[in-house]
């Protein structure tokens, strides 16, 4: 009976399809894969850490640029924020939904939560206005002004949350997808009995449900 | 110094992002659960310590100013 090579021991199965899953849900890649533990921590980490920003951020921290796709210098420099956040596939998707619906003058389908703030141009008569602590009108140019007002510090606190969820999760759709980074020779290795697999050892790495 | 008394409420937002990225960090880099939880340790540590060393020259450099 032979050893499992490193290589052999880090190669995932169903690559493609577990990358998709994990983009779409941080850790379900590496549930599809039978690699509980991974998931499970992977899930916790970066749907808490995703959560915890949109609470601290009162649900307005995570929106898509309204601005064209070109100039790309100027989109990126309004949206790259989302762009970040976008790394969670269940937050892109209807961040992109809601940009097209606020595009085509339409309501919100998934509630004020994605929905982009009002835009400078179609500020119209009605300004975004706050009420500052001395009970003074705050005019401000548009949604994303008054939301950055509001909420102060704490718009800075989640909006940084929700950015590294989101590039957290593409380590992990990377992970997904080809294994750890930098494997260990040592994991599991040492621990395993002769000719057992380590990672099934571990209960990591069994074959993925049909 | 007293800017630093006056910014330590601000702090309390640190921990959970140094445990989420400590953890996933880690757990890109290995397979084996104990050796995760090991590895994400010494990462938070030593980010910690840097951030604090980074924190100091700051303050160095402020009380030059």
């Amino acid at each position: 009976m032979t050893h499992p090579t490193p290589a052999d021991a880090i190669q995932p199965p169903n690559p493609r399809t577990a990358a998709l899953l994990a983009w779409l849900v941080p850790g379900l890649g590496h549930l599809y894969q039978g690699r509980r533990a991974k998931g499970v921590l992977f899930m916790t980490s970066i749907i808490g850490l995703f959560a915890a920003g949109m609470v601290i951020g009162e649900g307005k921290v995570v929106y898509a640029s309204t601005l064209p796709f070109t100039p790309v210098r100027s989109y990126v420099y309004d949206g790259w924020p989302f762009l970040c956040q976008s790394g969670i596939g269940a937050v892109a998707i209807p961040g992109w939904i809601e940009r097209a619906r606020y595009l085509a003058d339409e309501p919100s389908m998934f509630g004020p939560t994605f929905y982009p703030p009002v835009s400078a141009d179609r500020v119209g008569a009605n300004p975004p206005v706050s009420i500052d602590e001395s009970q003074n009108r705050v005019i401000h140019p548009d949604g994303a002004a008054k939301r950055r007002y509001d909420l102060g510090f704490r718009f800075e606190v989640g909006m940084v949350y929700t950015v590294v969820a989101g590039l957290l999760n593409l380590l992990v759709v990377y992970d997904a997808y080809s294994g750890p980074l930098v494997p260990d020779e040592k994991d599991g290795a040492d621990d395993a009995p002769d000719g057992a697999d380590p990672a099934t050892k571990n209960g990591d790495r069994s074959p993925p449900p049909d | 110094m007293l800017i630093l008394l006056a910014e330590v409420n601000r702090l309390v937002y640190a921990p959970l992002l140094l445990a989420a990225v400590s953890l996933v960090y880690a757990g890109t880099r290995h397979e084996d659960l104990r050796s995760i939880l090991r590895h994400a340790g010494s990462f938070g540590v030593w980010t910690v310590v840097f951030m604090a060393a980074i924190a100091a020259v700051i303050e160095v450099l402020a009380f030059f100013q």
